[in-house]
């Protein structure tokens, strides 16, 4: 009897002593879904408009426009380059002022690349409308890269985008929820800058000041070329591969349209003389017959589906980056 | 079983939960919980699985040089990660050591030259000048020199980032939910060492109840144990003489005159009974003896076998 008792006693003593103490390390779940779906946060964005302008700001210093290839490509590094080569040479033609301050961005949620990063900026000036720019990424490995900017078209309203918790989704260009599409309205558009404002296309869209003005420079310049036995022709292409869409807030979409343009004035037993804003991006020797290339954003916006909504543009600027004798 | 034995029983047992728990008391594994793993990548992977285990405080990376963490999207992280060879965490393998995999990622080869689309037909040919040996006197930085510095690509994707020297210690709350930390060194080294930091649940709620009561019937054991090599007799006398003076309630000379416990002092109340001798009757000795004085003391009832009641 007192042995089993004893035997019980240190059982149960080594049974408690040895147990252990602490729980099992917990294991793990499932994998918790992340709060902001945006590619990126508010603080990444501003970082990265941040940097841009920093970089922009060390090139324009010195008017070298290899300064600008952290944060700027494609068309952007072009157009600012040209900028700086006519600010070099016109006393009175400095380079187009850019403003840093934001007052809106627009992300986009895509999973994969190349990824877009849009911005507004604040108005330059009271006599000047805010700035669009847009950024691209072209894979995870290389930064955000500014590629292009357009002054917003006076009266002229950007629709309201997902913020940056959710991201606005990128959309093709054949994308069917809008109508047109954004790449039938991009081709409308350049079809009916080809054709003129007689274009029966021009009821399709909202009037607007860029496509205005590009008509009167043609008129004027093709009477100037017919004057002088020669003929002034505008080449307008699309850069579809450059072209991005990203989703508004009320199902519509925002296309981003780099757009090539191309003005050959021509003259028949004449000397061209190019003026001298546009002398430093002269390519050769102009003698009878300059190509003006012009590198554009065109921003349309495509409204969701509804009684009388058209494409308008919101933002579209015309930049002059060479003159070649072609 | 007497009530001793009983005693002793109950204090051995309680001597045993005494030791048990002051054992256990000993050995009591700390709240606050290292766990350990070496890294032998240059790059570290925690999933957001990972990062939400529970009592999960602080992750510290431990490497020589710079060593930066940044968080991203999990898709970004995992694209980012395909060129990259990395360490995931996939969880704890026990309180001493984390479970890791590694996996190699393939680094992706340059991009070869693709013809151009459009050709220009030049009419006269651009000289191109011949290639000149120039000997290169730079020395390629090797992975650990502290000058050099690996190439991990755009930052623009890690959404927070932390960095040190030799060490990176972040609270595991800091990380959002759902994203990833990745963890490099800055000059594509090994990483040496990851730390989980935990507050763990210890179940030591039973071990001071244990101690107390295991003390509390071990003293009981003892005592009984105790009063049995104890002789408590003289003890016990004077203890009863002590309580018979406390129950006496004055003397005698308080005692008043006539009263029952005059009567009571005094002695028996029987009244004194005076017999005469008479003379031998016959009868042996010992045999009933007829009585008739009148002052004999009579029942004061009738018997049953007079007829009366019962």
């Amino acid at each position: 009897m007192r042995r089993i008792t004893l035997v019980s006693a240190a059982v149960i003593a080594a049974t408690l002593s040895l147990s252990a103490c602490a729980a099992q390390p917990p294991t793990v779940g499932a994998t918790p879904s992340p709060a902001a779906k945006a590619a990126l946060l508010d603080t990444q964005a501003k970082s990265i408009i941040d940097d841009t302008f920093t970089v922009l700001a060390a090139a324009d210093g010195s008017q070298d426009p290899s300064l600008l290839d952290a944060r700027f490509a494609g068309d952007a590094v072009a157009v600012r380059a040209a900028e700086y080569a006519v600010a070099k040479a016109v006393a009175d033609a400095p380079a187009s002022d850019l403003p840093s301050k934001v007052q809106g961005v627009y992300v986009s949620n895509a999973d994969t690349w190349p990824r877009v990063l849009a911005a507004v900026s604040e108005p330059p000036a009271d006599d000047l409308t805010p700035v669009v720019y847009l950024w691209v990424q072209d894979s995870i490995q290389v930064p955000y890269t500014l590629r292009a900017w357009a002054h917003m078209i006076p009266g002229a309203t950007l629709p309201a985008m997902a913020g940056s918790v959710d991201g606005a989704s990128q959309l093709p260009l054949g994308e069917t929820g809008v109508d047109p599409s954004p790449r039938a309205a991009l081709e409308n558009y350049v079809e009916f800058l080809r054709q003129g404002a007689d274009s029966k296309l021009a009821a399709d869209f909202a009037p607007d000041s860029y496509s205005k003005q590009l008509f009167t420079a043609r008129t004027a310049l093709a009477e100037a070329a017919a004057s002088a036995g020669g003929a002034y022709v505008d080449t307008i292409q699309p850069d579809l591969a450059n072209t991005y869409v990203l989703s508004t807030a009320d199902g519509g979409a925002l296309v981003f349209a780099p757009l090539q343009v191309s003005s050959s004035f021509s003259v028949s037993g004449a000397t061209l003389k190019v003026s001298d804003r546009d002398a430093p991006l002269v390519l050769g020797s102009i003698v009878d017959k300059a190509t003006y290339s012009y590198r554009d954003l065109v921003v349309l916006s495509v409204p969701a589906p509804g009684p009388n909504s058209i494409p308008s543009v919101a933002a579209a600027e015309h930049h002059l980056v060479s003159v070649k004798p072609e | 079983m007497t009530l001793r034995t009983t005693a002793i029983i109950a204090g051995v047992l309680g001597l045993l939960m005494l030791i048990a728990g002051l054992v256990a008391n000993n050995v009591r594994p700390d709240r606050e919980v290292v766990t350990k793993a070496s890294i032998d990548t240059p790059v570290l992977v925690v999933g957001p699985e990972v990062i939400a285990l529970e009592g999960l405080d602080r992750i510290a990376v431990n490497a020589k040089g710079g060593i930066e963490a940044h968080t991203a999207r999990a898709i970004d992280a995992s694209t980012w990660l395909k060129s990259h060879s990395a360490t995931y965490v996939t969880g704890y393998a026990g309180w001493d050591g984390l479970a890791t995999r590694t996996e190699s990622g393939v680094v992706p080869a340059s991009p070869s030259p693709s013809p151009s689309p459009s050709v220009s037909a030049s009419p006269k040919a651009t000289p191109t000048p011949a290639p000149s040996p120039a000997p290169s006197a730079s020395a390629t930085p090797q992975p650990g020199d502290p000058a050099a510095t690996a190439d991990y690509g755009s930052t623009d994707d890690w959404r927070s980032s932390w960095r040190g020297v030799n060490r990176v210690s972040l609270a595991a709350g800091a990380v959002a939910p759902g994203e990833v930390l990745v963890v490099y060194s800055d000059d594509g080294s090994n990483l040496g060492s990851l730390e989980f930091s935990a507050i763990r649940q210890v179940n030591d709620g039973w071990i001071s109840p244990l101690i107390w009561i295991g003390g509390v019937l071990a003293l009981l054991g003892a005592a009984a144990a105790l009063s049995g090599l104890i002789d408590a007799r003289p003890v016990q006398e004077r203890a009863e003489s002590w309580l018979r003076g406390r129950s006496k309630i004055g003397d005698g000379d308080s005692v008043r005159p006539g009263s029952r416990r005059e009567r009571r002092l005094a002695g028996s109340a029987l009244p004194e009974v005076l017999l005469d001798e008479r003379e031998s009757t016959g009868l042996r000795e010992g045999g009933p003896v007829a009585v008739d004085r009148p002052d004999l003391d009579a029942p004061a009832k009738p018997t049953t076998e007079e007829g009366g009641v019962s």
